[in-house]
């Protein structure tokens, strides 16, 4: 029989769920800490992901989960530092789906034999068919194109010589082209023939499907997804290599404040993008970890070349002594960040910086500019990227510092799509801006920043000298004297016509509670959840 | 003319509104800087990549043909597609719509419930403490940013104080939520008697409902106190306490009644507000309504889930409006409608 709601019933009842909600406040906390002794990642992120695709960079949490579900066929190798911490090592390859490989004297031969015992997570196996049709479909799909920026610009360059041999036979030779195409996101392993049964006229590659649903090639499967608030994943059940983790849940956590909160207080167990404002608090705070490791993440001061005064070499000169590097270090970056001194990004192979002789020097400033002919007051006008502080401190400061050579800029802050669209559309006059390269190698930096066609060659740079070495490093063997000397001297040209203001290279740092162990850190900064866990 | 008749021409009269609104709502977001296909590919991407993926996504269509595409999909009730979630616009938003309801209505019942006695009780009690300590509360709760009230709550409760839930979403990660009915954690765990999600999504809307409430509250106390002074201040009050009416039933029968039409068209306004434009409280407590999946998506240049966003919240301001308008009639038979 149902009870009549009296006014005593409703309020009784209503206090009561006011308490379970206050006692709710003491007791998750100890069911938290409870699961803590089992083995279940809890990771912060910043945002949910967009998409299911592979193949779309479109933000670090896609390329988090990515690494979950999809396995590649080779990872970097790893090293660990005299501190302890484990950090890739670009001269040894970890095998993954790939048991062993081999590359031909000319470059353009890569064979794999895949492990015979791949599965993907509805059982199907992970043969060479199955890597095949995975590359045909990034090679087919609209808005893909890494594989063939490798050297592999269609699917019957792959050849299929057994069930665990397949080689790439590739158009040139790449210098990167082993981790180009079997390690960064287009390697990414699909199961193609079921994305493909979802195809339509409007989508032949059934790529919508994809967006939201997949089979997983990876470690891990995605057991639920709250959108916009969590996933879980647990161990895929035919993964080939056993996890420790029994179960990951990334937890969306917009706000870098709450996200640091949450893991002072130990409600999660790692968390990315933390502000570096809150690196030293964090430090210091007992039973977590922190863990800085210089990147390859440059950050720079680019100018047009397409018109005056931008293009005169006295003006860019000017800019290079106006600087205020060390500021920059100490304010922008409170010391998390090391000066760079070429126009290749710190800590990574090929980079010299030996062509970069500008420190902060505002006389030397004043004489270049006077020889540029500025006109008096001359003003322009600086996009930045609101929300991001780098970008926000450093403009504000290279303001303050021009203003002393009676330059004016005027800040004007956009979010980040209309900064990168104004950039990539080439009507930017000056900038600060970031670029990080997965590849740990200056040819690769080159390749997408300063040839005549390069996507992010920004500012038109366009030098027929130091272009042709560029193109030239491309294909040079990693590591011969011939491509060292060569990557040398582009950097000393590029460097002499100012191609680009190195300002600094950032740290990433990294933050997570003391027991969790495996961490390894990647040239791309994305973290292998997988080999985690927790002590 | 009567109370249906007149929600019925309201209710046609809408319509014309949200043709109008459409296409104002599609310019604006057309006119919006920055290309969607770019954040899509990221910055490693080819010219060649590029203008294959501006035409998967329509991007090249010229913007005539965009905008009787859109209006069309709208008219089969399409809201387009959210290139960044891969879902339809209308799925999205009904995935996040209970978030942002339960969030918003939750909010507006304690604002209320807070506001109108600290309205009624200053105006009532003059240059008492009970007055000072409302018209302290209304300037500081229309003062106090939303973002750092949220963020000093959490910090007092959850990170100083471990009395309240992490700011993580609408329930705790170790538990699972309730069985989908409605999409509010709330009644659907109610509904299902499932205790463990209740307690857990109850917990978790403490915080922001709090942080909302104080703010809504304030606005709501001081647009009470005023709407009470000024009817207190009437002949027929003068006349009732002649009359020895008692001061209880005259601020609490006759007073308050003629005084809460102002506060009615309020509590409509803040509706609105409360249902769309909290995106920096969801952001705090990690709480994935509309108003964040609004502002996540224009930051990358995704502009359906924008145009349907600003149509949603159009369309609940519309509605609430004409429900405070057939309110006025309720409250106050003088108000005929026509």
């Amino acid at each position: 029989m149902a009870q009549e709601v009296t006014r005593r019933r409703f309020v009784f009842q209503t206090l009561g769920v006011i308490g379970g909600a206050t006692v709710a406040g003491d007791l998750l906390p100890l069911l938290a800490e409870a699961a803590k002794h089992k083995q279940m990642l809890r990771v912060a992120i910043e945002r949910d992901f967009e998409t299911l695709r592979p193949e779309l960079s479109a933000g670090d949490t896609v390329n988090i989960l990515r690494r979950l579900i999809y396995t590649t066929p080779i990872l970097w190798g790893t090293k660990q530092r005299p501190d302890g911490s484990l950090i890739y090592d670009a001269d040894s390859i970890e095998m993954v789906l790939a048991a062993a490989y081999k590359v031909s004297e000319d470059r353009q031969l890569i064979e794999f034999t895949l492990r015979p015992n791949a599965k993907f997570a509805n059982g199907d196996p992970i043969n060479t068919q199955a890597l095949k049709e995975s590359y045909a479909w990034f090679l087919g799909v609209k808005g893909s194109g890494q594989l063939r920026v490798n050297g592999l610009p269609s699917a019957d360059r792959i050849e299929v010589v057994d069930d665990v041999t397949v080689r790439l036979h590739l158009d040139r030779p790449v210098a990167w082209g082993l981790i180009g195409n079997a390690l960064l996101s287009s390697s990414s392993i699909i199961h193609a023939r079921e994305v493909m049964k979802h195809a339509t006229a409007d989508d032949p590659y059934g790529a919508k499907w994809l967006e939201t649903k997949t089979v997983e090639s990876g470690p891990f499967v995605i057991e639920t997804w709250q959108k916009g608030t969590m996933m879980s994943l647990v161990p895929n059940p035919h993964a080939f290599q056993p996890a420790t983790l029994e179960r990951i849940i990334l937890q969306v956590v917009p706000d870098p404040s709450t996200r640091r909160i949450v893991l002072e207080r130990g409600d999660v167990d790692f968390a990315v993008q933390i502000a570096t404002k809150d690196i030293a608090d964090l430090r210091k705070v007992s039973g977590v970890k922190v863990i800085s490791y210089p990147s390859a993440r440059g950050w720079w001061l680019g100018m047009t070349w397409n018109k005056a005064p931008f293009n005169n070499i006295h003006f860019r000169r000017a800019m290079a002594w106006a600087m205020p590097y060390e500021t920059l270090l100490q304010v922008v970056t409170q010391g998390l960040a090391e000066r760079s001194r070429s126009c290749v990004p710190n800590n990574i192979s090929g980079y010299v910086g030996d062509y970069w002789p500008y420190e902060t020097d505002l006389a030397q400033a004043r004489e270049e500019l006077a020889q540029a002919h500025v006109p008096e007051g001359f003003a322009v006008t600086v996009p930045v990227y609101a929300g991001d502080l780098f970008d926000e401190e450093a403009t504000v400061l290279i303001k303050e510092s021009l203003a002393q050579l009676g330059i004016k800029l005027t800040l004007q802050k956009m979010p980040i799509s209309q900064k990168r669209t104004l950039l990539t559309q080439k009507q930017v006059d000056m900038a600060v801006y970031d670029w990080r390269p997965w590849v740990p190698d200056a040819g690769y930096f080159i390749y997408w920043n300063w040839l005549p066609d390069s996507f992010t060659n920004y500012w038109s740079y366009n030098n027929p000298e130091a272009q042709t070495l560029g193109h030239e490093a491309i294909t040079m063997a990693v590591g011969s004297p011939e491509r060292h000397a060569t990557l040398r001297r582009f950097q000393e040209i590029v460097n002499g016509d100012i191609g680009l203001v190195p300002l600094f290279t950032q740290f990433d740092n990294i933050v997570m509670r003391e027991n969790v162990q495996g961490y390894v850190y990647y040239p791309d900064t994305v973290p292998v959840l997988a080999k985690m866990s927790l002590g | 003319m009567g109370l249906f008749s007149h929600a019925a021409r309201r209710l046609v009269l809408i319509m014309p509104t949200l043709l109008g609104a459409s296409f104002m709502i599609f310019v604006l977001t057309m006119l919006i800087p920055g290309d969607p296909a770019l954040m899509r590919l990221g910055n490693f991407a080819t010219a060649e990549q590029l203008r294959q993926l501006r035409e998967e996504m329509g991007l090249t269509k010229p913007l005539h043909t965009r905008y009787v595409l859109y209006l069309s999909g709208l008219l089969r009730g399409d809201m387009g597609r959210s290139w960044r979630t891969g879902n339809l616009v209308l799925d999205d938003l009904r995935v996040r719509l209970p978030v942002s309801l339960e969030l918003g209505m939750c909010s507006m019942l304690l604002a209320i419930a807070l506001g109108i006695p600290v309205g009624v009780w200053g105006a009532a009690s003059k240059d008492s403490l009970i007055d000072y300590g409302g018209k302290v509360y209304g300037i500081l709760g229309v003062a106090m940013p939303l973002f750092w009230g949220g963020l000093v709550l959490v910090y007092v409760f959850y990170f100083k104080l471990g009395i309240a839930p992490p700011p993580t979403g609408r329930i705790d990660m170790l538990v699972s939520p309730p069985k989908h009915l409605t999409g509010s954690y709330l009644l659907d765990s109610l509904l299902t008697g499932d205790m463990e999600a209740l307690v857990s999504s109850a917990a978790h809307l403490v915080l922001p409902v709090i942080t909302l409430a104080f703010v809504t509250g304030a606005s709501i106390a001081r647009m009470t106190y005023t709407s009470m002074r000024r009817v207190l201040a009437s002949q027929f009050i003068v006349v009732g306490h002649a009359y020895g009416v008692s001061p209880r039933a005259i601020v609490y029968k006759f007073a308050l009644k003629n005084a809460l039409m102002p506060v009615v068209t309020l509590i409509g306004l803040q509706v609105g507000f409360l249902i769309g434009g909290v995106v920096l409280v969801e952001v705090v407590f990690s709480l994935p309504g509309i108003g964040r999946y609004a502002v996540e998506s224009l930051l990358v240049n995704d502009f359906a889930p924008v145009q349907g966003f600003v149509l949603l919240v159009l369309v609940v301001y519309l509605l609430v409006n004409l429900l405070v308008d057939l309110l006025y009639g309720v409250l106050n038979p003088q108000v005929r409608h026509g």
